[in-house]
C-alpha cells in the first residue's frame, strides 16, 4: 500500500484524496519504493519527465535517470541514515527530457521504511540571477575603480602632453620627433582610459514608455545597418502595458543583442532569422539590493537568433567582465552586462546552446 | 601701451598649471594660477583677471559651482572649464551655469589657445532692441 492509497483510506470518500491534493501540487513529486520502483507521482511530476503516470510507475525510477545517477546516492544515503537530504545542481536528461541545475529534495518516511519522497525544483533562474547580482556587485567595485582610474590617469596625462608640445616648439627636428611620440601614445592612453569609462555607471533617466516602439526603432536601425538583409521578424504581445525603465539605455542595450545576434548569423554563414519577442509571464521578481524592496518583472522582451549559439567553454562565464567570444576588447556579454543590468537593474537571462538558437531574454 | 590679459587659472594639478603657465606665458598673456577654486574667487571678486580657466573638482570646492556665483558679480567674465571627467554631463552642466567653452582632458594646446583667443575677443556692443531683451530675460526694468 502506498502512502497516498492509505490517506485516501483514512480521508474517507467524502474527503479529499491524497492524490488528488499532489496534483494540485505544482513542484513535481515522486513516491520511490524500497526497490526503487515509482509508487505515486503528480500532474507535475508527469511534465517534468515528459512521461505519463502509468509509465512513471512502471519504468520506476532506473527508467528516469542511470544507475550511476547522484539521485540514487541520496536514495541510499537517506536509507541508511534517514530524515531529509537536498542536492543541487542535478541534470536529469533522456531522449524526452532535460533539465539543468536541477535542486533534489528528498525525505524518508519513518513509518514506512525504504520508502522516499523526491520533490524537484529547477534552479537555473534564480541561480542565474544571484550570479548576476555578484557580478553586479563586483561590477560596481570595477565601475567606481574606472571613473576614478580616469579621473586621475587624465590629470597628469593632460600635463604630460602639454609639456610635450611646448618641448615639440623648442627642441630640434630630430627632437621633435619625439615629443611628437610622447603625445601619441598620451592619445593612445586616453583611448584606452575612454574604453575603460563603458564600465562606469551612467546616471538613469527613468519614465514609462512603450517597449514596442523602442523594438520597432531598433528594428529599422537594424534594418538599415549592421543587420541589413537578415530577416527580423517580431512576434509582439500588443496587451503589454508601458514598461518603466530608461530608454537610452534599453535602446542600446537592444541594438547591441541585435547586432550581436546580426553578427553570429554572418559568421557563421548560415541564413537564419532574428525574431524580436515581447510577452507577459508574470512570476518574476527580484529584490532590490540595499531595501527590503522586490521588484516584479513580469515583461519579458527576447532577442532570439538561430546562429550556432554559445561556445560551452565561455557560457558559464558569460556576465562576468573581460569575457567575450569577439575578437575585440569588449565583447557583447560585457556590454550587456555594463549598460543594462547594471544601469536599469533589469536582468538578462540567456538561453544558448552550441549549434542551437540563442535566446537573450530581458526581464522587465 | 595696453597691458597684456591675464588669464587666472585653477586646477589642483601642478603639472596641469606648470604647462598652461609656460603655452599661455609664451603666447603673450599673464597667468595667475592656484590649485584652490576659494583663492580663485578671490581674485574674481577683487576684480583681477580677464578670463577664467578652471578645473571641476578641486580639494576646497568645485569648479562648476563657481560659474553661477562669478556670473553673478562680473557677468562678462568669461569661463573656460577643463576637466578629467570627460562625460557629457558635465559639459552640459558647464555650458547650462554659463562657461564659455569646456575642455576635455588630456586637451591640445593649440585648441586651448584657439579657446582662449576666441573668448579674449571683444565682444560687438550690444543693440539697442538686443540688450533691452537681454533686461527683460534676466528681470531688469
Amino acid at each position: 500500500m502506498t502512502l497516498r492509497s492509505e490517506r485516501v483510506e483514512q480521508s474517507g470518500p467524502a474527503g479529499p484524496g491524497a492524490e488528488s491534493l499532489l496534483d494540485f501540487l505544482p513542484v513535481p513529486f515522486l513516491e520511490i519504493g524500497a526497490d526503487d520502483g515509482v509508487l505515486a507521482a503528480n500532474v507535475a511530476a508527469e511534465e517534468f519527465f515528459a512521461t505519463s503516470r502509468q509509465q512513471l510507475m512502471h519504468a520506476g525510477l532506473k527508467g528516469l535517470a542511470p544507475p550511476d545517477h547522484p539521485v540514487f546516492v541520496l536514495l541510499e544515503h537517506l536509507r541508511q541514515r534517514g530524515g531529509s537530504v537536498t542536492e543541487h545542481g542535478v541534470a536529469f536528461s533522456s531522449a524526452r527530457f532535460h533539465h539543468d541545475n536541477v535542486s533534489v529534495q528528498a525525505a524518508d518516511v519513518p513509518d514506512h521504511p525504504g520508502i522516499i519522497l523526491l520533490t524537484f525544483h529547477v534552479t537555473a533562474a534564480p541561480r542565474a540571477l544571484d550570479q548576476q547580482m555578484a557580478h553586479r556587485s563586483a561590477a560596481r567595485s570595477v565601475s567606481g575603480m574606472a571613473a576614478m582610474l580616469a579621473h586621475e590617469i587624465r590629470n597628469p596625462l593632460s600635463g604630460i602632453k602639454g609639456a610635450a608640445q611646448l618641448l615639440e616648439q623648442a627642441v630640434t627636428a630630430g627632437d621633435r620627433e619625439l615629443a611628437t611620440l610622447i603625445c601619441e601614445e598620451v592619445d593612445r592612453i586616453d583611448a584606452l582610459v575612454e574604453r575603460m569609462g563603458m564600465f562606469g555607471e551612467a546616471q538613469l533617466n527613468l519614465r514609462p514608455f512603450n517597449i514596442h516602439r523602442i523594438l520597432e526603432h531598433v528594428r529599422l536601425l537594424a534594418m538599415n545597418g549592421f543587420a541589413r538583409g537578415l530577416q527580423i521578424l517580431e512576434r509582439y504581445d500588443p496587451s503589454l502595458p508601458p514598461v518603466w525603465g530608461d530608454r537610452d539605455q534599453l535602446v542600446q542595450v537592444l541594438i547591441n543583442l541585435v547586432k550581436n545576434a546580426a553578427e553570429a548569423m554572418r559568421e557563421s554563414g548560415r541564413e537564419g532569422q532574428i525574431s524580436l519577442i515581447t510577452r507577459y509571464r508574470p512570476g518574476i521578481r527580484v529584490a532590490v539590493p540595499g531595501t527590503d524592496e522586490w521588484r516584479h518583472l513580469p515583461l519579458v522582451v527576447t532577442v532570439r537568433d538561430t546562429g550556432p549559439g554559445i561556445d560551452d567553454t565561455v557560457r558559464p562565464h558569460l556576465f562576468e567582465p573581460f569575457i567575450s567570444t569577439k575578437p575585440m576588447a569588449v565583447g557583447w556579454a560585457l556590454r550587456w552586462w555594463a549598460r543594462s543590468w547594471m544601469t536599469t537593474a533589469a536582468p538578462l537571462m540567456l538561453k544558448a546552446a552550441r549549434g542551437a538558437q540563442k535566446s537573450a531574454c530581458i526581464c522587465l | 601701451m595696453t597691458p597684456p590679459p591675464t588669464i587666472l587659472v585653477a586646477d589642483d594639478d601642478r603639472s596641469i598649471r606648470t604647462v598652461l603657465g609656460q603655452a599661455l606665458g609664451r603666447a603673450g598673456y599673464q597667468v595667475r594660477s592656484t590649485p584652490y577654486a576659494s583663492t580663485l574667487w578671490q581674485w574674481v571678486e577683487e576684480g583681477e583677471g580677464d578670463l577664467v580657466i578652471t578645473d571641476v573638482i578641486m580639494p576646497d570646492g568645485s569648479g562648476l559651482d563657481l560659474i553661477p556665483r562669478i556670473k553673478q558679480v562680473r557677468p562678462d567674465l568669461r569661463i573656460i572649464v577643463m576637466s578629467a571627467q570627460s562625460t557629457l554631463t558635465t559639459a552640459v552642466k558647464a555650458t547650462q551655469r554659463g562657461a564659455f567653452e569646456y575642455l576635455a582632458k588630456p586637451f591640445d594646446l593649440k585648441a586651448l589657445l584657439a579657446v582662449v583667443a576666441r573668448a579674449l575677443r571683444p565682444r560687438p556692443p550690444m543693440r539697442k532692441k538686443t540688450a533691452l531683451m537681454a533686461c527683460r530675460k534676466n528681470g531688469w526694468h
